[in-house]
This record gives C-alpha cells, sequence and structure tokens, in this order.
C-alpha cells in the first residue's frame, strides 16, 4: 500500500505529460538559477538520497533485530512453558504412582512372610518410588525459593570433599583441595548451604566413581565476579557425544552403565546452580579426564 | 475421649480412600497388636466413634484428612492423629496447614515406619490431654519455643537461630524422646530426600547445639544416637 502511495505522483505525472504531449503542448518553462544556488541544490539533493538510503537500512537492521528478539522471546516462553508442563506431568505421575507402591508396600507388610522373593518385589516397589520421587523433587526445586544465608563456600567444598572421602575410602587418598586466596578471598556468599552442598559432593562424588585412579583436584577460586569451583579428574571421561546429554534427566553416558546411579546428579547439580543465578559445564577427554565447573555470583551482602 | 481398657489392644482407626491400601496396612496393624477399623473417608472416619490413634491419608473425597483433624480438635477430641500426606510438603507447610495432627508420614512408606510412629505417638499422649504437637508453646527446662512467632528463648535470652534450625528445634522439641533418623528428618522438614544429602540435617543439628551450647559428648537436649539419628532426651511440657 506504502509503495502505491509513493508512486502515485510519478504516475500522475507521466499520466499528465502524455495527455499533454498528445494534445499538442508546446509551451517550455525557462528558470533563471544563479550558478551558486544551483550547485548548493544539487548537493543538498544528493545528500537528501543518501541519508534516505542510510535511514532505509538502518529501520530494515531494526526491524530484524525486533525479529530476532521476538524469535528469542518465543523460543524462551515456549522453553518455559514446555518445563512447565514436564513439572506438572512429574507431579501428577509421582502421586499416582504414590498410592499403588504403598499399596504394594502395605501389603507385603500384611503378609507378614519373610520369603526373600517378596523382600525384592518390596525393594523394586521402593526403588521406582524413590525415582520419580527424586524427579517429582528435582522438578519442584525449580521454582522453589531459596533459603538464603550467608555461606562460606570454601567450607561447604571443604565439607562436601570430607563427605566424599568418607563415603568412598578408597578415593581419599587420591583428593585434593586447592583454594585461591591471593589477592583476594572468596567473599560469602547469599546461598542456600544445604543445596550448594548436594551439588558440590554430587560433582566430586562422580570424579571418584569415574576415575580408578590419578589426582582427583577440586580447586575454588574467585573470577570476575564470580566463585568458581572447578573439579577435576583423570577418570574414563566422557564420549564426546554424550557431553551435552550429561545434564539431563535419567541421561546416563554409554561408558557409564557399569556404575551404579541413578541419573538424577547431573541435572540435580544444574537446577541448583542456575536457582542461584549461576551454572555448571563439562569439558570430557574420553579416557583422559574430566573438569566440572561450577558458578556462582558472588553478589555483594545487604 | 478413650476407649482403651487397661487389658484391651488399641483401637486404631484407618482412614484412606483406596481399598488395596487398607487391606495391606490393616492386615499388617492388625498382626502389630491393633484393633483395626477401617473408614473410606473423613465423613465415615467421624462418624466411627471414639479411637486411640488414627492413622488418616490427606486426600479423601467428601471430608478430607486435614478438614478431619479440624473437626476432631474442634471437639476437644485429643487422640492422636498421624497424617499420611502424599504431596512432597516440609513439616513447616505441613503443620502450618493443620496444627493439631501428631505425625506426618509421606507416602509411600515403609509400613515399619508407620508402626514406629503410631508406638511413639501412643507412648507420647496422655489420654485426654492436648499433646505438645497441638500446642503453641513449649518448654523444656530454660529453653521456650514459641511455635507460631517461631522464636526461641535460653533463660529469657532471645537466641538467633536460622529459619531451618528453629523448624528443626520445632520439630524435635514436639516429639521428645523420640528417635528421628537423619532420612525421615531431611524428608520430613527439608522436603527432600535426595541421597547423600543428610549432612544438611547433622549442620543444624550442629547448629543448635552451638546456640544452646549443648554438649554433644553429655547433651541436655539433643543427644545423638549412635549413627542412628537424633533424639530430643529433655522433658517438654507445654508452655
Amino acid at each position: 500500500m506504502r509503495y502505491v502511495v509513493a508512486v502515485a505522483p510519478l504516475l500522475a505525472g507521466v499520466i499528465v505529460a502524455v495527455v499533454l504531449g498528445v494534445a499538442g503542448e508546446r509551451r517550455e518553462l525557462l528558470i533563471g538559477t544563479p550558478l551558486p544556488l544551483l550547485i548548493g541544490l544539487v548537493g543538498a539533493l544528493v545528500s537528501g538520497v543518501a541519508l534516505a538510503v542510510l535511514l532505509l537500512v538502518r529501520s530494515g537492521r531494526r526491524g530484524a533485530a525486533r525479529v530476532a528478539a521476538a524469535h528469542a522471546e518465543g523460543v524462551a516462553t515456549g522453553a518455559a512453558a514446555e518445563r512447565d508442563a514436564h513439572r506438572r506431568f512429574l507431579a501428577r505421575l509421582d502421586h499416582e504412582l504414590k498410592n499403588p507402591v504403598t499399596a504394594i508396600r502395605a501389603t507385603i507388610a500384611g503378609l507378614g512372610d519373610d520369603d526373600p522373593a517378596l523382600a525384592v518385589v518390596d525393594d523394586q516397589a521402593r526403588r521406582l518410588a524413590t525415582l520419580v520421587g527424586d524427579l517429582r523433587e528435582l522438578a519442584e526445586l525449580e521454582t522453589r525459593p531459596l533459603d538464603l544465608e550467608p555461606v562460606d563456600l570454601e567450607r561447604v567444598v571443604q565439607d562436601a570433599v570430607a563427605a566424599v572421602a568418607q563415603q568412598r575410602p578408597e578415593a581419599a587418598g587420591r583428593l585434593s583441595v586447592t583454594v585461591d586466596r591471593v589477592p583476594w578471598p572468596i567473599p560469602e556468599l547469599m546461598a542456600d548451604p544445604d543445596l550448594l552442598g548436594l551439588a558440590v559432593e554430587n560433582v566430586v562424588g562422580n570424579a571418584a566413581k569415574f576415575s580408578a585412579d590419578g589426582p582427583i583436584e577440586v580447586r575454588l577460586r574467585e573470577d570476575g565476579g564470580h566463585a568458581v569451583v572447578e573439579v577435576a579428574d583423570a577418570g574414563r571421561g566422557v564420549p564426546l557425544l554424550a557431553v551435552d546429554a550429561v545434564f539431563d534427566e535419567l541421561a546416563r553416558a554409554g561408558n557409564a552403565r557399569d556404575v551404579p546411579g541413578s541419573g538424577i546428579g547431573l541435572a540435580l547439580v544444574r537446577t541448583i546452580l542456575r536457582q542461584h543465578g549461576g551454572d555448571v559445564s563439562l569439558r570430557s577427554r574420553e579416557g583422559a579426564g574430566t573438569v566440572v565447573t561450577l558458578r556462582l555470583p558472588v553478589v555483594a551482602r545487604r | 475421649m478413650t476407649s482403651t481398657t487397661p487389658d484391651a489392644r488399641p483401637r486404631l482407626l484407618l482412614v484412606d480412600d483406596d481399598q488395596a491400601i487398607t487391606a495391606g496396612l490393616g492386615a499388617f496393624l492388625g498382626r502389630s497388636g491393633y484393633d483395626v477399623v477401617v473408614a473410606a473417608d473423613g465423613q465415615e472416619a467421624l462418624d466411627a466413634g471414639a479411637f486411640d490413634i488414627a492413622v488418616c491419608d490427606v486426600v479423601m473425597p467428601r471430608v478430607d484428612g486435614r478438614e478431619f483433624v479440624r473437626r476432631v480438635r474442634a471437639q476437644g477430641r485429643w487422640a492422636p492423629i498421624i497424617l499420611l500426606t502424599s504431596v512432597g510438603e516440609s513439616y513447616e507447610r505441613s503443620a502450618a496447614l493443620d496444627e493439631g495432627a501428631d505425625d506426618y508420614l509421606n507416602k509411600p512408606f515403609d509400613p515399619q515406619e508407620l508402626l514406629s510412629r503410631i508406638r511413639a505417638v501412643l507412648r507420647r499422649s496422655v489420654p485426654g490431654e492436648r499433646p505438645l504437637s497441638a500446642a503453641n508453646r513449649l518448654r523444656s527446662g530454660g529453653l521456650v519455643l514459641d511455635r507460631s512467632a517461631r522464636r526461641a528463648w535460653l533463660d529469657d535470652t532471645e537466641l538467633t537461630l536460622t529459619p531451618k534450625a528453629v523448624m528443626l528445634l520445632d520439630y524435635l522439641m514436639s516429639h521428645p524422646g523420640e528417635l528421628h533418623s537423619r532420612d525421615r528428618l531431611l524428608s520430613a522438614l527439608w522436603g527432600f530426600d535426595f541421597a547423600s544429602s543428610t549432612r544438611a540435617v547433622d549442620h543444624r543439628v550442629a547448629e543448635l547445639r552451638r546456640v544452646l551450647g549443648d554438649d554433644p559428648s553429655s547433651p541436655v537436649y539433643i543427644e545423638t544416637a549412635q549413627s542412628l539419628g537424633y533424639r530430643f532426651r529433655a522433658p517438654v511440657v507445654t508452655a
């Protein structure tokens, strides 16, 4: 429509010119213009055309940026809606599985029979319930407000390392913690210490689980407003194709099937870090080792 | 309001709309020494008359578990009630939703765990008396806890505690003399129970002990039971 309006004067001019030409119009219009003014006018005209072109290009770019922003927003909204639906689904699944599992366990207890086969049924029912319960708790963590309090990250890390050393005595001698204190130490964080401890312990526990020997280094430092915890091992590593998926729920790399685990751990770590405004990443080379990096924003205490 | 005669089996009211659960649990609790009466919802439970203890599901048609507790307590009946919650709720939220339930157990639970809860609650309860879990203020020696204000005092000096530590103190003081496993405390109070997260409980107990000046090797208040869990050992009364 805008183009029609823009072209209309030209069309009107052409039509009038043709009509006048056919009618034998012979009159001429002569305008006397001083040369300096003419040159000035030509200059202004050329600049005008150049400016018009520039404005056109700029508005085109803005339009593209608007489209890109709208697209990104749409994708983010879609992803949030998908997570939301996923969360609700897990809550329903968990709810619907609870009664049958309770009934199975109650019935076995009611039999008062110590048949080992029944113990297996009971155990598997419990395992099923734990898995679904963990998935639901994980989904709930995404929306649940954190219980923030001042946290000494070094203490949380030392504590998690000590816990792993206790659970896996064979790895205790391979664990080491280094903390950068110069030029400045890591300031106190506002965080949920219980969840943060859980995240660090999971990552250190994985390092111990997936490396039969070699050192496990836990490194703590401050970097550009972030507290950074690195956990590095010289273990079996994660296959290249599995690296992107390891943070997904129930995802287990192909070379991890011989090691017991729920497939919840790293998804839990990622949820906890993101809830704190941070994130987690993983670099690995199969057969060489893995380093997992946790980053947490350091926010000045109010 | 109790039906117990000295040598009778305690009358246990089991309330759940899922027959598969009441059948199995009823048999188990019957074998464990209780006179089990089953009701399919809160209304049936209210019509079932006096009981020594009720084990009651929360989500039910007609009168649900929470409404059942409210109505029973409104009649001034203080027989203990254990609620079977099915949504993962932390103790803080459960306790705020229903003043007057004596304990909570998340479904699915270990039937043995239910049995030990039932025994503990019955041991603690004095027939006809308002239970600690329905009281607003609790006292143990010089320690006073205002449950609704979430504040605590030791010898008239107010204590500075994190919200989680107050929640833990609340739970321990309203269930004194009972052994609570770390797993159980974690799932009941924190609302999550991922494997290996029970150190969170140890940390809060350490915080409470530090603030209360309680020596772990000869505790006045919170006692560690040999890797099993924790117990509030001092007597608690309604203040």
